[in-house]
C-alpha cells in the first residue's frame, strides 16, 4: 500500500512536471490559465450572451459560471486523461510490475490537483470583483469536491479498462463528456431546464456535485439531500468499475 | 533464513487466441460474463523455488517462453493458472534491461526504478550521483530513453540495480547487449553480489556465463520444463539437445549398401555404438572410433579424422598417411580403421568428430560424416583441453 502511495506521487510529480516544465510559462501558467479562462466566460456569456440567472446580479452569473465551471474542468479533464492511462503505458506495463490502478490514479489526481488549486484562486478573484461570497458553506463545497473525486476515479477506471478492450472508445469519451456537460447544471441552474429533464436531473450526480460546491458559497443556501443521492450515485458506479476491474486485471496484460 | 524468496507451483500462461479488435470486444464481453476465452498456451505447469543465495539460470531455445516465465515471476504479468509467491525485494531487467518508460528521460527512469524497487525520495537522492556514475552513459542522462541504445539502457538499468542490491535479481539477457568492458564491470558485480549472498535468476544463451554464475538451471522447452537442477548437467543435456538437433538437419544418413565407384565411409562406431545420437562421455573416458569404408577397387582406402569443438573450432586432426597406420580388409570392397583416443582430456562440452573418406595416395577427400559427442563432468576450467600441468613452490 506504502508502495503504491509512493508511485502515485512519482507519477503524479512526473506528470506535473511534464505539463509544466520546461514551458516558457512555467508554473505561473497553473494561476493564469484559470483566470484567462474566467475572463473569457465573463466576456462571452457576462457581456455577449448578457445571460442571467434568477437571483443574482450581472457579475453574479460569472461567479455562479466559475463556480460550477472549476469542478466540471477537473472532472471532465481528470476522465479524458485516465480514459488512456493504460493504453499509454503499455510499453511500461510490459516490463516493469507497476499496478494500472496506480497509473489511473494519476491521470485523475493530476487534473484535480490543478483544478482544485485554479478554483481557490477563482474564489479569490471573484471576491476581488466584488461579488459577496457565504464562506461558512466552504465543507459542503469541500464535501462536493470529495465527491467529485469519487466519481472521477469511478468513471476514469471504468474509461480505461475499457479502452484497453475497444481502442477507439478515446473520441466517443471526448463526446459523451460534451453531452454530459450540457446535460448537467453547469452554464445554468437545475430550475432552468425543462420539466422533461428534472428526472434525469435526480439522477445525474453531476448535478448534485455541481450544486453543492456552488450554491453554498453563492446563495448561502445547500442542498445536502442531493449531494447524498450524488455521493450514493457516486459509490454505485465505483462499485461497478471495482467490479470491472477485479474482474479483468489477471487479463490486462494479454491485451495490451 | 531458508523460507524461499520466490515460489512457482504449476504455473501457466496462455494468451487469447483473438487479439484483433473484434476478438478483443469479444473477450471482454466473455470476461464480463466470467466465462473462459479462447486462449494458447506458452507455459505450462512450471514449478521451481529460489531460496536466498541460490543462482537459477533458465536456459532453452529462442520462444521458449523464458522471456514470458520471467515476467510471471517477477509479477509484471499474471498467471493464467498456478501461482507465485515473493518475498523481499525484487531488481528486474527485463527485455534487453528496458525496464524502462521509454517516453521518460534517464533521470525520471532512474527515480521510477528506485521507486519500484523500495527506495524513498531522500535515500534516491544521497545515491543519485553513484548510480549516474555507474551507467556512465553522459549527456543521454536527460535524453528519452526511447533514443537509447541497447547498451545504453542495460548501463542504466544495470547501474540502479548495482546501487539498490535487490534480495533478487531478476535479468534477461542483459549480458549480451553491453560493451566488453561494461559485461566485465556486469560480471563482477555480479560475482560480488551472489557472494555476499545475493540471489540470481538469470535467463542467457551464454553456457559460459551460466555455468560461472549459477549452481542451478532450468531448461524451457516449448513452454515446458525439460529439465531442472544442477547447472553442468542440465546445460550439458541441453548442449546435447542442440548437437542432436542439427545433427538430425545434417542431411542423410549413412549408406551402409553403398557399391559405387568412390571412396566411402559405410559405419562409423563411437565406443561400439553406431547410430547418429552424439556419444556421451565422462571427461578423462575413452574414445575409441571404428570407421568401415568402401573401396571401388579393392585397394586400402585412406581416412581423415578431426575433432572439432560445436562451433567448429578445430581441435586436433590427422589423417592414415601421416603414420603407419593398421587397418583390417573386412572383405573385398571394405576396410576398417580403430582408432581410440585413451583418457580423452577434452574439457566438457560438445565436440564433434568428423570423418573423411580418402583415396589410397592421400590427397583427395571424398565424404563428410560427423557426429557429436559430449563431455560431461563439473570443473571451472575453461578452454577445450585440459593440458597436463603441475604446481611447483
Amino acid at each position: 500500500m506504502q508502495r503504491r502511495w509512493h508511485l502515485l506521487r512519482h507519477f503524479v510529480r512526473q506528470d506535473l512536471a511534464q505539463r509544466y516544465a520546461g514551458q516558457l510559462t512555467g508554473l505561473a501558467w497553473i494561476a493564469l490559465a484559470p483566470l484567462l479562462q474566467l475572463a473569457l466566460f465573463t466576456l462571452v456569456f457576462g457581456y455577449i450572451f448578457k445571460a442571467r440567472v434568477p437571483g443574482l446580479e450581472g457579475g453574479g452569473y460569472v461567479a455562479f459560471l466559475a463556480l460550477g465551471m472549476w469542478p466540471w474542468f477537473a472532472f471532465s479533464e481528470a476522465v479524458t486523461r485516465a480514459a488512456s492511462a493504460v493504453t499509454d503505458h503499455i510499453g511500461l506495463l510490459n516490463k516493469v510490475a507497476v499496478p494500472p490502478e496506480v497509473l489511473i490514479a494519476a491521470r485523475v489526481a493530476t487534473p484535480f490537483l490543478l483544478h482544485a488549486t485554479g478554483f481557490v484562486l477563482v474564489l479569490g478573484a471573484i471576491v476581488a470583483l466584488g461579488t459577496p461570497l457565504h464562506f461558512a458553506g466552504l465543507p459542503a463545497v469541500l464535501a462536493a469536491w470529495l465527491v467529485l473525486l469519487l466519481l472521477a476515479l469511478a468513471v476514469g477506471t471504468l474509461a480505461a479498462v475499457l479502452q484497453v478492450f475497444v481502442r477507439d472508445l478515446a473520441q466517443l469519451v471526448a463526446y459523451l463528456l460534451t453531452a454530459w456537460m450540457f446535460l448537467s447544471p453547469v452554464l445554468y441552474t437545475r430550475e432552468m431546464s425543462p420539466a422533461a429533464m428534472q428526472g434525469w436531473m435526480q439522477v445525474n450526480p453531476i448535478a448534485g456535485i455541481v450544486e453543492s460546491a456552488r450554491e453554498p458559497l453563492l446563495f448561502g443556501r445547500w442542498d445536502a439531500p442531493g449531494l447524498l443521492v450524488a455521493a450514493i450515485g457516486a459509490t454505485v458506479v465505483a462499485a461497478i468499475a471495482i467490479v470491472l476491474f477485479r474482474r479483468v486485471r489477471p487479463h490486462l496484460h494479454d491485451f495490451l | 533464513m531458508n523460507a524461499p524468496l520466490l515460489e512457482a507451483r504449476s504455473l501457466g500462461k496462455s494468451y487469447p487466441r483473438d487479439s484483433d479488435a473484434r476478438g478483443r470486444f469479444g473477450a471482454l464481453l466473455r470476461l464480463l460474463a466470467g466465462r473462459p476465452i479462447p486462449r494458447l498456451p506458452v507455459l505450462s505447469d512450471i514449478s521451481l523455488e529460489v531460496v536466498r543465495g541460490q543462482s537459477l539460470a533458465i536456459i532453452g531455445e529462442n520462444g521458449a517462453g523464458k522471456s514470458t516465465l520471467l515476467k510471471l515471476l517477477s509479477g509484471v504479468i499474471a498467471p493464467t493458472t498456478g501461482s507465485v509467491r515473493r518475498t523481499g525485494s525484487l531488481g528486474a531487467l527485463l527485455e534487453l534491461g528496458a525496464g524502462f518508460d521509454a517516453e521518460q528521460s534517464g533521470r525520471e527512469n532512474i527515480r521510477l526504478s528506485a521507486r519500484l524497487m523500495g527506495w524513498d525520495a531522500e535515500h534516491l537522492a544521497q545515491r543519485f550521483d553513484e548510480i549516474v556514475a555507474f551507467a556512465d552513459i553522459g549527456r543521454y542522462l536527460d535524453e528519452p530513453v526511447k533514443h537509447y541504445s541497447s547498451g545504453m539502457v542495460v548501463r542504466l538499468g544495470f547501474a540502479v540495480v548495482a546501487a539498490v542490491r535487490p534480495d533478487l535479481l531478476i535479468t534477461d539477457e542483459v549480458l549480451a547487449v553491453g560493451d566488453e568492458s561494461f559485461q566485465k564491470k556486469c560480471i563482477r558485480w555480479m560475482e560480488d553480489y551472489l557472494a555476499g549472498g545475493g540471489t540470481l535468476l538469470l535467463v542467457s544463451h551464454s553456457m559460459y556465463h551460466v555455468q560461472k554464475l549459477c549452481r542451478h538451471a532450468l531448461w524451457l522447452r516449448e513452454g515446458k520444463v525439460a529439465a531442472y537442477g544442477d547447472v553442468f548437467e542440465v546445460t550439458q543435456d541441453y548442449l546435447a539437445y542442440h548437437e542432436r538437433k542439427s545433427a538430425a538437419e545434417s542431411g542423410p544418413a549413412l549408406d551402409a549398401h553403398y557399391s559405387g565407384g568412390e571412396y566411402r565411409i559405410t559405419a562409423v562406431e563411437l565406443n561400439g555404438e553406431g547410430g547418429t545420437v552424439p556419444c556421451v562421455l565422462q571427461a578423462g573416458e575413452s574414445l575409441a572410433l571404428s570407421v568401415t569404408l568402401h573401396s571401388p577397387d579393392g585397394r586400402r582406402p585412406g581416412l581423415a579424422l578431426g575433432l572439432a569443438r560445436a562451433d567448429g573450432t578445430p581441435v586436433y586432426g590427422l589423417t592414415t598417411d601421416m603414420e603407419p597406420v593398421p587397418a583390417a580388409q573386412v572383405d573385398a570392397g571394405h576396410w576398417s580403421y580403430r582408432c581410440v583416443f585413451p583418457d580423452l582430456p577434452l574439457l566438457p562440452g560438445s565436440y564433434t568428430v568428423n570423418l573423411h573418406a580418402m583415396e589410397p595416395e592421400g590427397v583427395r577427400l571424398y565424404d563428410t560424416v560427423e557426429r557429436g559427442v559430449v563431455i560431461r563432468g563439473a570443473t571451472r576450467e575453461v578452454g577445450m583441453v585440459r593440458l597436463l600441468h603441475r604446481w611447483e613452490a
